[in-house]
């Protein structure tokens, strides 16, 4: 497939969670039953924000920059989640299990979690349109949820659960976030 | 440079759709209705239409136009069904191409409305969706 002119990306992002050590599927596969979609956001889509804060060196002669190194990095990913299923709401909730109740004669079956605070960590795939004509993807092996916002039941506008993943270190390899892969030819 | 046409392209796209090829026979047009059509209306029908709106003021190979989506029926409820069945196949429209046009997204940005068209009295559902296409042709 031709690169032109697929390079201008417009777009949203799929966001997966599975478990830590979770193998991450090729980027032209279907994520399996271990990976739980997190379905469609809110209009704002899904961003990546790559945060980066450098100290600026100065010498005693001069007035500008000479170098500047890297005092703190941080990898997030955050999204506002509008199709709330329980096993997504669960997942969210700091990976509560779902438990399904079938109904019964007088009382009606349910699907419940327990509302019970904890920290969390998941493997992360984010799947979205790609520059080189297919999709590309985001894979990170260890992120935790530090952020989970209001969920509002309102009148005028659909319900929203807000979100925010912060990448952390990859055990397996020290010094890295994760991986950032772009499909470029099908399979042979 | 040639630009890819993104009209033609929202055409093909719809044309390709088969839900709004089973419901329209293939009867999607841009800019204006053929003149062999008119005879034949009101029937189910799709016609695609540049409506202004701006641009990018930015270097980006990208085209935002605004485009008016007519749905035509034989009754006010079939241009109603119609409108349905195009929103559908617009609302999935994802990085498709058509006519050698790269469509980006299409958004809905007004309707529906239900009118009649004013001198023909053809039963009509309006909208308006605002599509980004890449201005280089899919080679």
């Amino acid at each position: 497939m031709s690169v032109e002119p697929y390079e201008l990306i417009v777009g949203v992002g799929q966001v997966y969670l599975a478990a830590v050590g979770t193998t991450f599927p090729d980027v032209d596969e279907t994520p399996g039953a271990s990976w739980t979609n997190l379905g469609s956001t809110d209009d704002d889509g899904v961003t990546v924000n790559h945060v980066r804060e450098r100290e600026l060196h100065y010498k005693g002669n001069s007035t500008l920059p000479q170098k500047a190194t890297l005092t703190e990095a941080r990898e997030e990913v955050s999204l506002n989640l509008v199709e709330l299923t329980p096993e997504r709401y669960a997942k969210i909730l700091d990976d509560a299990t779902v438990t399904t109740v079938a109904a019964e004669s007088g009382t009606p079956g349910t699907r419940y979690f327990r509302i019970v605070p904890g920290d969390v960590q998941f493997a992360l795939l984010l799947r979205g349109p790609g520059p080189l004509g297919y999709d590309m993807q985001y894979e990170y092996p260890r992120v935790g949820l530090v952020e989970q916002g209001e969920v509002q039941y309102q009148k005028g506008d659909k319900t929203v659960l807000p979100v925010l993943f912060q990448a952390f270190e990859d055990t397996s390899n020290p010094g890295r976030f994760g991986t950032y892969r772009a499909m470029s030819a099908v399979a042979l | 440079m040639t630009i890819a046409n993104p009209l033609a392209g929202l055409v093909a796209y719809l044309v390709g759709d088969t839900n709004v090829y089973t419901a329209t026979a293939g009867r999607v047009y841009g800019g204006e209705l053929p003149k062999s059509q008119a005879g034949e209306m009101p029937r189910a029908t799709v016609l695609c239409a540049l409506s202004g709106g701006g641009g990018p003021a930015s270097d980006a190979p990208e085209l935002r136009v605004t485009c008016d989506v007519s749905c035509y029926g034989a009754t006010p409820y079939a241009a109603l069904e119609l409108y349905l069945t195009v929103r559908a196949a617009l609302r999935t429209l994802a990085r498709d191409t058509g006519a050698s046009a790269l469509l980006h997204s299409a958004v809905e940005t007004a309707g529906p409305l239900e009118l009649r068209e004013p001198d023909v009295r053809w039963p009509v559902v309006w909208s308006s969706w605002r599509v980004i296409a890449s201005e280089r042709p899919v080679t």
